[in-house]
């Protein structure tokens, strides 16, 4: 077991263009599950196949128990990676699949058997599904050979591509739970790499969120929830989305679809310092409450303790126990999403108003992105 | 009609190892781990088809005869090989794109060499294309009658001279010739039918996922 350093990594493709990763410092503690999340592009799969050595670095080192191993050959990295297609043998049963790495490291053939064996018994692999060829397994077996062969070979850090990407919904939820509990079990090193940012905060002890290419904030899911440093960390986790919006900036606050939104000392600070006329407020759906219909026409009560918003509802979209809003502002300020109840959802084309603490109201830089705090 | 046959499955069978060794790395040279110019290099492989045979016999009698094969089962061999050399290399060589990537990189996290790439990992995956290469070369040599008749006509005769031979001057007699002629078929027919599920597999590499 070891812990994994990217010091001012990068990979550049070819001159004057971005680079798929730049200047990557990522510091993952020994036993810990790290999560790489983005959109495509963002380099999330670079930064892995660099610390896998299938990438060759432009810049900056990166080190494995301390040691540098830049350009040490990946086979000699002390890693086991599950790509994202499994990249099974083929013509191997699924025993000489897991077991082929150890026959490259010329490890006896009893060992070798028992260590196939134990990953088996560890991933709740039928023994008899050891004498199959790959294509005789479904996809989620296969999904567990994948991992059975990164497990035997017992490595130093497990490099995980969208492992789950290829399964099916149910089968990615259970199949998620599972290896987040395998790696809580073997205690091994991990960098996961996804697009899906619910897999991201599920998984991750920590989670470092990149964005063409460069890393953008790197926290505990829950941190990255509750305070993002940009306006793309913000709108990136959390589904639905974080509603983000431009306000102008007035006197008492900002203001945005009629309503006066208070803004704490520190932000209107930040905003006088770089003279902004206007900023990007950003609410999640689910911290906007609607409020009664009667409410809303005097004020309400419930409106005083908070920013209240009005809008018409263009759509809903049942989940069940929830339903989506989404809602058009009043003075076409824009388009928001807001998460309520399911069961007392108001209608399309209904006057709805919401409510949503101050506490849970963000400001960002509308030019930079920045958060204001 | 022993010798013929004789004749035809020796430089048949010889020219097709032959090609099979040389276009085997020539086409990982050019796909897995391509060397520079690569598409240059392709692209002389083929354009060496681009010539009629016709255009070549003189230069071809001539350096045979300076290197003493004339009429010899080894310069058929050499002819067979050259002539299907680029072919089989082009075939190999898309069946060898077709080896997935991440298998390559798996394989090379695993610790395997070059050597246990081709032979664990690539070779299981592209042995229908290299049975259908194969008998693609089987095919062309056994048939080849051109430069047979030019340089090796006494000495290496092999089977289409035969059919050749079996016109006599006296008139068209279409029952011997026919009997020739399957005679001259079956051997392709039967490697044929024995290569033909590898051959399908090979052809349709690709095809689906």
């Amino acid at each position: 077991m070891a812990g994994v350093k990217y010091v001012g990594a990068s990979r550049v493709y070819a001159k004057g263009v971005t680079p798929a990763v730049d200047t990557l410092d990522l510091d993952i503690k020994d036993g810990e599950f790290m999560v790489l999340v983005g959109p495509s592009g963002s380099g999330k799969t670079t930064a892995l196949r660099m610390l896998a050595g299938l990438e060759p670095l432009d810049g900056g080192r990166i080190e494995i128990a301390g040691r540098d191993i830049s350009d040490v050959q990946p086979k000699d990295r002390d890693i086991a990676m599950v790509f994202q297609n499994y990249a099974l043998y083929p013509s191997k049963t699924v025993a000489e699949n897991m077991g082929f790495a150890l026959k490259m490291q010329h490890v006896p053939r009893d060992e070798r058997d028992r260590r196939v064996r134990e990953a088996a018994r560890i991933l709740d692999l039928d023994e008899g599904l050891l004498d199959r060829k790959p294509k005789q397994l479904s996809g989620g077996q296969r999904q567990r050979v994948a991992m059975g062969r990164a497990i035997v070979r017992e490595p130093k850090v497990f490099l995980m591509d969208e492992p789950l990407s290829n399964l099916d919904a149910k089968l990615r939820v259970q199949t998620r739970s599972q290896i987040a509990e395998l790696q809580r079990r073997l205690g091994i090193t991990t960098v996961y790499v996804t697009h899906d940012q619910v897999e991201a905060m599920t998984m991750g002890h920590r989670v470092a969120v990149l964005s063409g290419g460069k890393l953008q904030q790197c926290a505990s899911p829950r941190e990255l929830y509750d305070n993002p440093v940009n306006q793309f960390v913000a709108g990136f986790i959390g589904s639905p989305a974080m509603n983000l919006l431009t306000a102008s900036l007035t006197s008492s606050g900002a203001s945005l679809a009629g309503a006066n939104i208070p803004l704490s000392p520190a932000v209107r600070a930040a905003a006088d310092k770089d003279q902004l006329t206007e900023l990007v407020i950003g609410i999640r759906p689910e911290h906007l409450h609607v409020i009664g219909s009667e409410a809303a026409a005097d004020g309400g009560a419930a409106a005083l303790t908070g920013v209240q918003l009005d809008g018409e509802v263009l759509l809903v979209e049942e989940l069940g126990a929830d339903a989506l809003l989404h809602v058009r502002l009043t003075g076409d300020a824009g388009t928001i999403v807001a998460r309520t109840e399911g069961r007392k959802s108001p209608a399309p084309g209904q006057r709805v108003s919401f409510r949503a603490q101050p506490d849970n109201i963000f400001a960002f830089h509308p030019a930079t992105g920045a958060r204001l705090t | 009609m022993g010798p013929y046959i004789e004749h035809s499955a020796i430089a048949t069978v010889g020219s097709t190892i032959l090609v099979l060794v040389l276009a085997l790395p020539a086409a990982y040279a050019l796909s897995i781990h391509p060397v520079g110019k690569w598409r240059d290099s392709l692209f002389f492989f083929i354009s060496t088809k681009m010539l009629p045979i016709v255009a070549a016999i003189g230069p071809l009698y001539v350096i045979a005869l300076k290197a003493h094969l004339l009429d010899s089962m080894w310069l058929l061999i050499i002819l067979y090989t050259a002539m299907n050399l680029p072919l089989a290399i082009w075939m190999i060589r898309s069946f060898m794109l077709e080896v997935p990537g991440e298998m390559l990189e798996a394989a090379r996290l695993d610790g395997a060499g070059r050597i246990r790439e081709i032979t664990e990992v690539i070779m299981p995956v592209v042995v229908p294309g290299l049975v259908s290469t194969a008998l693609i070369c089987v095919i062309f040599a056994w048939n080849e009658l051109f430069l047979a008749l030019n340089l090796a006509v006494t000495n290496a005769a092999t089977m289409p001279m035969f059919l050749i031979s079996s016109v006599p001057q006296e008139g068209l007699y279409i029952a011997h010739l026919s009997a020739a002629a399957t005679v001259a078929s079956v051997p392709v027919i039967i490697v044929g039918w024995i290569a033909q599920r590898s051959l399908v597999r090979g052809l349709a590499m690709g095809a689906i996922k």
